[in-house]
């Protein structure tokens, strides 16, 4: 098919609106951390290089609402932690599940999978009972257990359909040698999967990264802080000092945007992975 | 291989034990949970101790005799509705210009995709931010002579910049799949319509739409069951204000049981939610697998 030049700037002309509603906003958070309430107010798009300031950013860095260090580091962990476990735990029983030709097992990765459509809100107000009842009630590990359990469904929605597609004739070899079901899945079924680690691990792992509201009822306010929680306690209220409420913003996106845009590829398929699965 | 099995365990107790961390990890997190938040919303628990009496359906009947929960379901529904038909109608529309969009496709894919690997958190207070009464928007809109918008201070406008946000930014997610979706037609199909003198708007209506089926089931259903239970957004742009005009289901849900303390009356909420979003799963997934055989 031929190329008509017109049509093809016609596409660009009516993309250019959806574009700059899209990097607008992010473009104003950008400038407007390192500008003046005076002059974000009197020219919020330009950037006016000699009143240019750090202010905003590094009273965000040394808000203690916010404890950057602390807020950071406990997501990491949590994150790191829920995915970890999420896919080790899950993995597993994918394997299983997938290679059981049982009427119950079937069974079992339907009503497992159905978890995917449970919101945390329904869970939450028993939930805090269930790790009041075990005494881990605000800790980290209540918090990296529960969001792993809730990864859980879509790890095995992943996994079952990836290690289908593998032949059997792999497991049946690894058997031969002698090996049984857990050293076949680690030795040999796991490495296989890396695409659809890698797709799960950036699903999950930005799912507890943005986490807001389970890390807020499930630390409670003696557990400690997370980026997400450290934002809202200090700029959750009600604020018209912007040029703070941009810079809290811009230090809290920052780590993920950088991350983004080093892996824009793999964060794309990582995340509509399921969705073009399903 | 007989020897080796000896020493191990057999095959079937080792498939157990590889499935069981899983399955107390969800029956411990997720099924009883499930099941007590059920429990719990039949009685008058506050929170303290176990000291909840059973207490029928009080919570219930008095839930449905509340202004606040009609508002919310009709907030809930409005919510997930809309976002649902924006977000595939804008997505789908990209997702088309776009597909010929040449060397800039994947930079603009690449743009359109970055809200959606924020914090929604973060999202909502962005916005929050600049549609203030005295905000960027306004003072924008103020220098081409557009007198200032109450975004946030009025019913209406607060729950639409609600659905603003959440399409702004979900928008990339969508028109990625869909994109996926046009990209996986056969070239030859599109090219057979043309040849066969069926315009730009025939070939789309007969062949690129139906083709693209299985993709907008996802999209209908994940944008609208993920919708029904947003929270995060809502309490950045508008804590559920003015005067309680953004609240959901799942809004209730955490206001009652955490910051009122009616643990009983959130669990009936939270009921309340789990049944809708399992009835609105189940009729849109059949309603559309239905529409995929009858297209295909």
């Amino acid at each position: 098919m031929k190329l008509r030049p017109a049509a093809a700037i016609g596409r660009h002309v009516a993309l250019f609106p959806f574009l700059l509603i899209s990097l607008v906003p992010v473009y104003i958070m950008f400038i407007s951390a390192f500008k003046t309430n005076a002059d974000i107010q009197s020219a919020p798009l330009s950037i006016p290089a000699d009143r240019l300031t750090l202010d905003n950013v590094i009273s965000a860095i040394t808000n203690p609402q916010l404890d950057i260090v602390g807020s950071f580091g406990r997501t990491i962990i949590i994150t790191i932690g829920s995915v970890g476990l999420a896919l080790l735990a899950g993995g597993m029983i994918s394997y299983v599940l997938a290679r059981s030709v049982r009427r119950s097992a079937v069974l079992l990765y339907v009503v497992l999978i159905a978890g995917i459509l449970i919101p945390s809100q329904v869970l939450l107000i028993p939930v805090t009972r269930v790790f009041q009842f075990l005494g881990i009630d605000g800790t980290l590990f209540a918090l990296i257990a529960y969001l792993a359990a809730l990864h859980i469904p879509y790890v095995i929605f992943i996994y079952v359909g990836f290690i289908r597609s593998i032949p059997r004739e792999l497991d049946e070899a690894a058997t031969v040698d002698g090996a049984g079901a857990f050293t076949t899945y680690w030795r040999i079924i796991f490495p296989v999967l890396k695409p659809a680690t890698a797709a799960i691990a950036i699903f999950t792992g930005l799912s507890s990264f943005n986490n807001f509201l389970d890390p807020l009822i499930i630390l409670g306010p003696s557990g400690g802080k997370t980026v997400t929680t450290g934002i809202y306690s200090s700029v959750g209220q009600f604020n018209s000092d912007y040029g703070s409420v941009f810079g809290s913003l811009l230090v809290a996106v920052l780590p993920v945007m950088i991350a983004y845009f080093i892996m824009q590829r793999q964060f794309i398929d990582g995340l509509t992975e399921g969705s073009v699965k399903g | 291989m007989t020897r080796f099995r000896s020493r191990g365990l057999s095959d079937s107790l080792t498939r157990s034990l590889m499935s069981m961390p899983a399955l107390v990890m969800v029956a411990v997190l997720i099924t009883v949970p499930l099941l007590l938040s059920f429990y719990f919303s039949f009685t008058d628990w506050r929170g303290s101790g176990f000291d909840a009496n059973f207490v029928g359906i009080a919570n219930y009947t008095r839930l449905f005799a509340t202004p606040g929960f009609g508002r919310a379901v009709v907030v809930t529904l409005t919510i997930a509705i809309s976002s649902t038909i924006l977000l595939n109608l804008v997505g789908l529309g990209l997702a088309l210009l776009l597909n010929r969009a040449g060397v800039l496709t994947s930079l603009y894919r690449s743009i359109f995709f970055l809200p959606m690997v924020l914090s929604p958190l973060i999202v909502g207070f962005l916005w929050r931010t600049l549609l203030d009464y005295g905000g960027i928007i306004n003072q924008l809109l103020g220098s081409i002579g557009i007198p200032p918008v109450e975004f946030l201070g009025q019913p209406e406008s607060a729950l639409a910049s609600v659905i603003w946000v959440i399409v702004w930014q979900s928008l990339g997610f969508n028109m990625v799949l869909y994109l996926a979706g046009l990209q996986n037609i056969p070239k030859s199909l599109i090219e057979a319509s043309i040849v066969d003198g069926a315009g730009t708007w025939s070939t789309f209506r007969h062949v690129t739409f139906p083709m693209l089926a299985p993709v907008l089931t996802v999209n209908v259903v994940s944008v609208f069951i993920f919708n029904m239970r947003e929270y995060d957004r809502i309490l950045a742009v508008t804590a559920g204000g003015p005067g309680g005009s953004t609240q959901t289901l799942a809004y209730r849900v955490v206001t009652e049981a955490f910051s009122l303390g009616f643990l009983g009356r959130g669990s009936a909420y939270a009921t309340v939610l789990m049944v809708s979003v399992a009835i609105v799963a189940g009729v849109l997934i059949y309603l559309l697998r239905r529409r995929e055989k009858d297209v295909l």
